[in-house]
């Protein structure tokens, strides 16, 4: 065997290992241990960052005020997704990206950013779906939609989430 | 090259012999759909088959589609049901036994050194039976009624109270239909095998591939009818209420668990062997000396196909059965590893005596050797009665069972394509995208199925069309699907080959691989008639170590039955043991009679599923008139052909080494099996739930007693009418047969059979009694009508021999259903 | 008990972490034939490998040692580990505790002490830890299998018979089971959670089964309890001191104390109690209950917050 043999049958076995060893390490891991999930948002947060960074051209922006309106001061979106989950809003609602959330007993959540009113009864603001979000049936008697307990800090999470749904991000 | 000097072309055509090739030669255009040659039904064979796979296929990947994130709504869970349970079915009843049984058909009369298979009309028969079984199950998708049950359609599930409408029943009827196409195969191939191999072919000399396939046949014979059974009896449950598996009733939904793993196991087996049988064809070719340990490979077939029946157990290990009972068939359930170790063996050791050559086919062999081991090794530890607590019903179990089919199923498969399709196609397939399709399955089979193991060891459970996020399945279910994507890519690859390779592929030589065996004697195509001259014999490996094969033109070789003045199809007989020539067998020519009498019988499985039960019935009797029209030839017993330089030999001779006879005691060993199963079902209901014994009323002793009389004389009868052919006999055995139906029928009019599961199994068992005592009756009366218009006469006598074992095992049958209808009055066992 | 479910719990349902002493005799067999399956693999292989490039025929020993002698010396040592193992966790313990556990479809009905008190719940089974604990396992339509992979392995539930299966938990917490035997439709959604508590806490729960409902009393609660009383709700379910008997579908009487609803596919609480009420045949296709999608919202809101109540 010649030493380039040598040298690429060593290479290709310890790539496939290293391979190999990766992919398992990941599989049998926590959801919690996710280093390619947190390698892909850091890689896709800078890349976006360099995009905006070129395409920024400050004379000609204008400030997107529908879509800053609809900011949430202190929400975090993904700790939004997870409380959607742990409240069942599933059961009655399609929530795109929260798993088994395709009830059918209420409408779908899918763009609720492009909403007008919520219920029929309050604007589609953040503070009014916070509200709604904390107790629905102080704004609408015959709503179907109970009150689920939550808290303010629950309810403003998950409307952080609730407005990724939609035309505007 | 010219244009046409490219195409590959089918045999010599001699223009000396024009009637010889003539009587030969497969119809051309739609009418090749009449022919019967093995060559036609085989490649039909294989290439539905084929078409199945892939169906089946394209389910597997809706299903790892489904299960690639948690919680998916690819499928709602209703669709993700009909996909598994279609993809187990199809994979199971529709490819893995068809396929097989389709390069048996093919190869073993180019093997054996026959021009035809011995039943041809009984091939084509039983593949259009298997065709529109076939259709029929998956006709179902447009109805939307695709069975949801599972393949194992267990009970009560599948009983009418939880599965309405008509899935279970497209299921049952469908799948028992194709189930003829496998039990008429095998008993074709045993008698192919025993009774037409070139003169000098004992039983020691047979090719391997000859060994795997005749104990496959067996086991199909013995393994298939416990499910007939249970199909019938689930069937007739659905449609008439009879409680077979109903505990309320005095039934058990555990007795169709023990009917269907009764033959659900030793199918792995009937899986396995045949392509196991390819593997230790191939393998010899590319070393390029004989399969090492030969006897030894030979007694590990035999002895797995009789160990295969006693483990079928250990698929109930969780069922609640005694621990003694438990530990019984586990240790049963490891001693298989003893055959197939000798095998595995028997391999490795081959692979020693030479450097072989690293071909396609080859690697396939390497990649059957890796996954197979490793299934196997799975499958030992699932013998384990603990451990199969926590795996049975889990991934794990789906990991170890693909190890072992697409181990040592469909990768020796896909090599016997790239070894055997130049045979089909005069063309080879790529060495290239062959290697592109061997890695990618590799690879992609791991990915998907080795990873199942820690799935199910993690606690998933089988056939669920969603799981929720987080507990620890979601990257590992992720993965197996991104794996079977790569898996489906390769099959791709093995397609398109198969495919493009009839006009790219270059053309192939005589004997392309430098095999042994006699299929490869003329070069691709042969022509029809397989041999122009049937040579004889003296070793495994003819082409290896008889020179004079290979070194002379193929027609010119030196053999038997050069010349065939008569135009007729004709091929050797030979002792099943010895292999030397004992009778010629004319075969049939191209007919239509197999297709329409198979058409027949599926209008009326048809009208079954459609509740017209008048249509099924005339179905039925014109199924019975087309098989009568199929037998109504003129017997040609008696007469002689020269043979060349094996001398003057005897057409169609009346003796128990008579094709015929042996097919016959195949037949039998089927209708023993059917009648046994039904037995285990009387004896395990007796079993169970004996206060239930009595409670549907008693039978009539005496009228027992007559039926056992009538049996008894007309078994007599049968055995006296084997002397001299007279009208009388068949006369008497037809009315005997009559009424001992009708004394049966007397006998358990007391019985009500919707009262109890035992007294409705008893019908059944009466039931089949009478269908045995209708086929003498039937067989009796045609008899005479081809007596009267003249077409069999004195000493033509092939019926009258043939009759008198099939009376005997219905006598018998007769006295055990006797005995089980009569011993609960009399306490004979109480 | 009304800690956090298993839904979402990493590794709530595997063998391989085991915390009953069924589940951790069977994890050293399991992990003492993987090390012996893999070095007969290495072993084939390396006879392959070593096959490949030889040249001259090997002698016939070869296939005696492969094909005989190896698998022999596997098989037996295999047999007597398995059989000891066996031994060992399949015992019978005519002391023990005993649980009675019916599987429906879709959802498990569990009866504490059956031969004397009979106390009943449903979906979710309390266990004392470190003591034995027979479950009684029968099924009323179909075949199901009942499978705690952390405790134990599993046994089928067969309709027309009783199994039984003897297992001893060895820690606290909260596990996942799941039916392991295809029932139907909706045959994945058919979860349970197993509960191990110390002895005087299990004590306590079972002293506790037999205490009524919690009482309606707020306006709204009694609404919803009238809404549960007025609908038909009765017929199958059952609440202990307020309406009792039915058994068609799982008792009620401590649901909101569960940690899951749904056969232990949904987190409990009154937002998937709603969901759940208005729209079973949506979440779980093909259950007995139908979706009481008729209810006047209040109503709804009603008795799903008075179902939560009941712990």
């Amino acid at each position: 065997m010649s030493p380039a043999r040598i040298i690429r049958i060593a290479l290709t076995s310890v790539l496939t290992a290293a391979v190999l060893g990766v992919v398992t390490l990941w599989a049998l891991a926590a959801p919690a241990f996710d280093p390619v999930g947190a390698a892909l948002a850091w890689s896709k947060q800078r890349g976006e960052a360099l995009v905006g960074w070129y395409a920024s051209d400050p004379v000609a922006a204008t400030p997107q005020w529908q879509s800053m309106h609809m900011r949430v001061a202190g929400g975090d979106p993904a700790r939004g997704r997870q409380l959607i989950n742990e409240y069942g809003c599933g059961a009655c609602h399609v929530v795109p990206g929260v798993p088994g959330a395709r009830g059918t007993v209420g409408p779908s959540l899918t763009s609720l950013a492009d909403r007008a009113y919520i219920a029929g009864v309050l604007t589609n603001a953040p503070g009014d779906l916070t509200r709604w979000l904390i107790n629905p049936p102080y704004f609408s008697q015959d709503t179907a939609m109970p009150d689920l307990g939550v808290t303010e800090a629950d309810a403003k999470d998950m409307v952080a989430y609730l407005y990724t749904l939609g035309g505007f991000e | 090259m010219t244009e046409t000097s490219n195409k590959p072309v089918q045999g010599p055509v001699l223009d000396s012999l024009p009637t010889y090739e003539k009587a030969w030669a497969t119809p051309p255009g739609w009418r090749k759909l009449s022919s019967v040659s093995h060559r036609v039904v085989g490649q039909r064979f294989i290439v539905t088959g084929l078409i199945f796979f892939l169906i089946a296929g394209m389910l597997a990947i809706l299903v790892r589609t489904q299960l690639i994130v948690p919680e998916n709504t690819f499928l709602d869970a209703e669709t993700y049901n009909q996909v598994f349970t279609m993809h187990g079915t199809l994979m199971m009843f529709l490819f893995a036994i068809p396929i097989l049984e389709g390069f048996g058909v093919y190869l073993l009369p180019l093997m054996l050194g026959a021009r035809d298979l011995i039943f041809p009309r009984l091939g084509a028969f039983g593949y259009w039976c298997y065709l529109f079984g076939g259709l029929i199950v998956l006709a179902s998708f447009l109805f939307d009624a695709a069975p949801d049950g599972g393949w194992f359609m267990y009970t009560p599930l599948s009983t009418k109270e939880y599965t309405p409408g008509l899935s279970a029943d497209f299921w049952l009827i469908g799948i028992t239909f194709a189930e003829i196409a496998s039990v008429t195969a095998a008993v074709e191939i045993i008698a192919a095998i025993l009774c037409t191999r070139a003169p000098g072919m004992s039983l020691a000399k047979m090719p391997i591939f000859g060994w795997y396939m005749l104990v496959t046949a067996f086991m199909i014979a013995v393994g298939f009818p416990p499910l007939i059974i249970g199909s019938i009896l689930l069937e007739i449950e659905r449609v008439l209420g009879l409680p077979f598996f109903d505990p309320a009733m005095g039934g058990d939904p555990l007795l169709w668990q023990h009917l269907f793993w009764l033959f659900g196991h030793p199918e792995v087996y009937i899986i396995f062997l045949p392509a196991a049988g390819m593997v230790a064809t191939m393998l010899p070719t590319f070393v390029g000396k004989p399969l090492f340990g030969y006897g030894f490979a030979v007694a590990a077939v035999v002895t797995m196909g009789f160990i295969s029946f006693g483990l079928w157990a250990h698929h109930m290990f969780s069922t609640g059965l005694p621990t003694v009972t438990l530990s019984l068939f586990s240790a049963a359930s490891t001693v298989v590893t003893i055959p197939t170790g000798v095998q595995i063996f028997c391999f490795i050791l081959t692979m020693a005596q030479a450097r072989p050559r690293l071909t396609v086919p080859m690697l396939f062999i390497l990649g059957f050797l890796f996954i197979f081991v490793l299934g196997g090794l799975t499958g030992v530890m699932l013998a384990s009665v603990p451990f199969n607590w926590q795996a049975h019903d889990s991934y794990f179990v789906v990991a170890h069972l693909h190890y072992v089919l697409i181990g040592g199923m469909v990768f020796p498969l896909i090599g016997a394509f790239y070894y055997w399709t130049p045979h089909f196609t005069g063309r080879m397939m790529s060495e290239r995208l062959g290697k592109w399709a061997f890695w990618l399955m590799f690879i992609g089979f791991h990915v998907t199925f080795f990873l199942m193991h820690i799935t199910g060891l993690r606690g998933m459970p089988r056939r669920i069309a969603t799981y929720p996020e987080g507990i620890g399945w979601d990257r590992l279910n992720m993965l197996s699907s991104i794996g079977s994507y790569i898996l489906a890519a390769g099959v791709l690859i093995f397609v398109w080959d198969f495919i493009a390779h009839r006009w790219r592929g270059p053309l192939a030589p005589r004997d392309p691989w430098k095999a042994g065996t006699l299929e490869w004697l003329y070069a691709p195509i042969a022509p029809g008639h397989n041999f122009h001259a049937i040579p004889r014999v003296h070793s495994r490996e003819p082409l290896w170590d008889q020179p004079e094969l290979l070194e002379n033109e193929a027609h010119e070789i030196e053999g038997m039955l050069r010349d065939a003045p008569h135009g007729r199809r004709e091929t050797v007989g030979c002792h099943p043991v010895s292999g030397e020539p004992l009778q010629i067998v004319r075969l049939p020519h191209p007919t239509w009679v197999p297709m329409i009498t198979a058409f027949f019988v599926a209008v009326s499985a048809v009208a079954l599923l459609a509740s017209f039960y008048y249509v099924a019935a005339a179905a039925l009797g014109a199924t019975l008139i087309g098989f009568a029209v199929w037998a109504w030839e003129k017997s040609e017993t008696g007469q002689t052909v020269d043979t060349g330089p094996e001398g003057i030999l005897p057409v169609d001779i009346a003796s128990r080494l008579g094709h015929t006879y042996i097919a016959v005691i195949g037949t039998l060993l089927i209708m023993v099996a059917l009648f046994a199963s039904i037995l285990f079902g009387v004896l395990y209901l007796w079993n169970v739930q004996p206060d239930f014994t009595r409670r549907a009323g008693d039978p009539d002793l005496l009228w027992i007693v007559l039926a056992v009389v009538a049996g008894a004389a007309l078994t007599a009868m049968a055995y006296l009418a084997r002397r001299n052919g007279y009208v009388l006999y068949d006369i008497v055995i037809a009315v005997l047969a009559g009424g001992a139906c009708w004394a049966l029928y007397q006998a358990l009019r007391p019985v009500t059979p919707d009262q109890t599961a035992l007294a409705a199994t008893l019908w059944v068992m009466a039931g089949f009694v009478a269908v045995q005592l209708f086929v003498l009756g039937y067989w009796s009366v045609f008899n005479v009508l081809r007596k009267v218009f003249g077409l069999a006469g004195k000493g033509q006598r092939i019926p009258e021999v043939n009759r008198a074992p099939y009376a005997l095992v219905t006598f018998l049958m007769l006295v055990a259903a006797a005995v089980m209808l009569g011993a609960p009055q009399l306490g004979v066992f109480a | 008990m009304s800690e956090q479910s298993t839904l979402g719990q990493f590794d709530s349902q595997t063998s391989l972490i085991p915390a009953g002493t069924g589940a951790e005799g069977t994890l050293v067999l399991t992990i003492t034939m993987s090390v012996a399956a893999t070095l007969i693999f290495l072993a084939v292989m390396a006879a392959v490998w070593l096959a490949w490039r030889r040249e001259r025929p090997g002698h016939i020993w070869w296939l005696w040692a492969g094909g005989f002698i190896l698998p022999v010396i596997a098989l037996v040592a295999l047999m007597v580990g398995s059989t000891f193992t066996l031994a060992s966790i399949a015992r019978v313990d005519r002391d023990a505790l005993v649980i009675e556990v019916t599987g429906h479809q879709y959802w498990w009905d569990v009866v504490y002490d059956p031969d004397g008190r009979a106390l009943r719940d449903a979906n979710e089974i309390i266990v004392p830890v470190d003591t034995p604990v027979t479950f009684r396992l029968k099924s009323e339509d179909v075949i199901h299998s009942f499978w705690v992979p952390s405790i134990s392995g599993k046994i089928d539930m067969i309709p027309g018979r009783v199994n039984e299966l003897t297992v001893e938990a060895s820690r606290k917490g909260r596990f996942r089971g799941q039916c392991a035997e295809f029932c139907g439709l909706s045959h994945p959604l058919m979860a349970f959670e197993v509960v191990v508590l110390e002895k005087d806490e299990f004590d306590s729960f079972t002293a506790g089964l037999s205490d009524e409902a919690r009482d309606a009393d707020t306006l709204q609660l009694k609404q919803g309890r009238d809404v549960f009383l007025n609908e038909g709700c009765t017929a199958c379910h059952a609440i202990r001191g307020v309406a009792e008997g039915a058994r068609v579908g799982p008792d009620l009487t401590r649901v909101g104390a569960r940690a899951a609803l749904g056969a232990g596919m949904w987190r409990m609480n009154v937002g998937n109690l709603a969901g759940w009420i208005a729209d079973v045949q949506d979440m779980k296709p093909g259950a007995n209950m139908p979706s009481y999608n008729h209810l006047s919202g209040p109503d709804l809101r009603a008795v799903a917050h008075y179902l939560s109540s009941l712990k």
